[in-house]
């Protein structure tokens, strides 16, 4: 017997996926993978763990779709997974550090690789600035500046109160300018006209 | 004195500028990753629930795992290897691939899926993982024998700005970017498909959808679309996709081209579009990218500015060639002969072993000859019928050089 594509919006998915509806999962995935994937980039970069890191985010929303209160807002409830996800990620690889007695900025992290030399240069030194800041520090620094969300979607992905991710947000900017500042190379890049893009 | 922002002087509009870039690379860096249909593969591997979620829990343990790893291990060795297929010229076919039809052209992949190109067509493997693959269809008919595997079998076409999702079926898509027209023909099963201002729609066997597309987005009830009746019941509630919420941010209305460039709203693409900014300072995929929603909409001038980006800016990346062959096409569509034919020779020379190499100096002939160079016409006749003696030029080649037009019986056609 052929299974066909699920149709149906978000809420109708939700149903389906706790029916066990066979094809749900696969058009979970279609239509937030891309999405998602973005959200896990921006906090943590563009490296080899990310796919295993989807993945997390995926099977631990199919395992508690139970969990999810409004269908509705399936997309926003996936963006908490792929956010709390994240930061066991960046605490995993903070202790990982820690382990080697390294500072920080002298662990990579699995390799991000973009082919333009100097795209590889900004997208490592925005990588060891941002170890500098907490795991919260981070994800409320990458969602407002990186991902570009209003403060009340970065609360919402962060799943605290605006006023706590103001708090974070103000912590994250000083911590980071200060890493800036350090680093000719990102200081010049945060004044001026990102310019490294270009050959 | 040191330089730099203090803790008092903290500039969000400069972070949020420095953010922007930032995110653009990481995006370029994403676009040149293909790891979402192994993720998506892997993802699927895991049971599915026979019945309420709660099953899924259970599953989602050691057991779960261990089930996993032994269909891994066992059963699906292959699992996350790109379905195999093989070009009309008989070498091995992979994303990126590209066939321009002057004849009628049968592909078969290792799954049992196949296709078949019209004469006229130009077709683009624009991903093929294990579950399936995205073609492009850039003009022309293509038929399409899709086999259902599993759940995770995924297949689609793109044709122009129309998307067709596709299971497991038999059906036909045709394109036409002059005149913006899109066909599609059901033969067995069904498929969705999804359109600018079009709603996403199950179009079952029996069903051919006829829609001409005008410059602006259309309302679904402009479209003659048939309804698919008491068959949608069988699969569930219709599905309304609404249209995108507006996006709150900058960032967000940025990203957005490259998306509606993805789904195939070429138009609304090049006009979300910061130009002047990519222009300067894009990534060569996403100069690639531009260029082609440019080209589809028929924005000629956009395109090559697009393309000729790649050239100055990226002369050594892997997409120059590509870049060169599209002006080419461009240059001979507006009847700039000598001007194609330097750009199909720059992009066969520098990728001689490249998905558009054979099609360039194919298209490298027709340019000559249409320059009224015919010394160079010939040579390039030659230089093909040395590399591809039963390409999809080679008719056009022995012509030029007068030799006879019969392409030998015992071996297929190639396209390329």
């Amino acid at each position: 017997m052929r299974h066909l594509g699920f149709v149906g919006d978000d809420a109708a998915l939700v149903e389906a996926l706790r029916r066990g509806e066979p094809g749900a999962p696969a058009a979970l995935y279609d239509r937030h993978a891309l999405h998602l994937r973005r959200v896990l980039a921006r906090v943590l970069g563009v490296d080899d763990e990310l796919p295993d890191v989807l993945h997390e985010t995926f099977a631990q929303a199919l395992s508690s779709i139970d969990k999810l209160d409004d269908p509705q807002r399936l997309e926003g409830w996936l963006v908490r997974i792929a956010v709390f996800t994240a930061r066991g990620v960046i605490r995993k690889r903070t202790r990982r550090r820690w382990l080697r007695f390294m500072a920080p900025e002298e662990v990579p992290d699995p390799g991000e690789a973009p082919a333009d030399p100097r795209a590889r240069l900004a997208l490592a030194r925005v990588r060891r600035a941002l170890n500098k800041l907490s795991a919260d520090e981070r994800i409320a620094f990458t969602l407002r500046y990186f991902e570009q969300l209003e403060l009340r979607e970065v609360a919402d992905a962060m799943d605290v109160s605006l006023s706590t991710v103001k708090r974070r947000l103000k912590a994250a900017e000083k911590r980071f300018v200060a890493a800036a500042n350090d680093d000719p190379h990102l200081r010049e890049w945060l004044e001026r006209s990102p310019r490294w893009s270009a050959a | 004195m040191e330089r730099g922002m203090s803790d008092e002087t903290i500039d969000e509009a400069a972070l949020e500028r420095f953010g922007e870039a930032i995110a653009e690379l990481q995006d370029e860096a994403l676009d040149a990753r293909h790891d979402l249909g192994a993720v998506r593969s892997r993802l699927l591997r895991r049971p599915e629930p026979s019945g309420p979620s709660r099953g899924w829990l259970a599953f989602a343990g050691v057991a779960g795992l261990a089930a996993a790893a032994l269909l891994w291990v066992g059963l699906r060795p292959a699992a996350d290897t790109p379905l195999a297929f093989t070009l009309p010229d008989g070498q091995a076919g992979q994303a990126g691939a590209f066939v321009s039809a002057d004849a009628p052209e049968a592909i078969a992949f290792a799954d049992g899926s196949a296709l078949e190109l019209a004469a006229g067509s130009d077709l683009r493997f624009a991903e093929v993982d294990a579950d399936g693959a995205r073609l492009d269809l850039q003009r022309g008919r293509v038929r399409l024998d899709v086999v259902h595997r599993d759940d995770s079998t995924r297949w689609a076409v793109q044709a122009g700005p129309f998307v067709v999702d596709v299971v497991g079926t038999r059906f036909a898509v045709g394109w036409d970017p002059e005149t913006r027209a899109f066909e599609l023909h059901m033969e067995e099963g069904r498929v969705e498909l999804e359109g600018p201002g079009l709603e996403r729609r199950v179009v079952v066997a029996g069903q051919t959808v006829r829609l001409s597309v005008p410059d602006e987005p259309v309302a679904v009830a402009e479209l003659d679309l048939p309804e698919p009746g008491d068959e949608l019941d069988a699969v569930g509630p219709e599905i309304v996709v609404e249209p995108d919420e507006e996006r709150p941010t900058r960032r967000r209305a940025a990203l957005d081209w490259r998306r509606m460039a993805r789904e195939g709203r070429h138009r609304d693409a090049i006009r979300a579009a910061d130009w002047d900014r990519i222009l300067a300072l894009g990534g060569p995929a996403d100069l690639i990218t531009l260029g082609d929603a440019a080209r589809f909409a028929g924005e000629s001038e956009k395109a090559a500015a697009a393309y000729q980006a790649v050239r100055v800016r990226h002369p050594n990346d892997a997409r120059a060639p590509q870049a060169a062959f599209f002006l080419g096409r461009l240059a001979l569509a507006r009847g700039d002969h000598a001007g194609a034919a330097r750009f199909f020779d720059a992009a066969a020379s520098e990728a001689p072993a490249g998905p558009f190499a054979a099609v360039a100096e194919g298209r490298r002939i027709e340019a000559y000859a249409a320059a009224g160079n015919a010394a160079a016409a010939r040579q390039a006749a030659r230089s093909y019928l040395d590399r591809w003696p039963e390409g999809a030029h080679a008719t056009a080649a022995r012509r030029v050089l007068g030799e006879a037009l019969a392409v030998p019986p015992t071996t297929q056609r190639h396209a390329d």
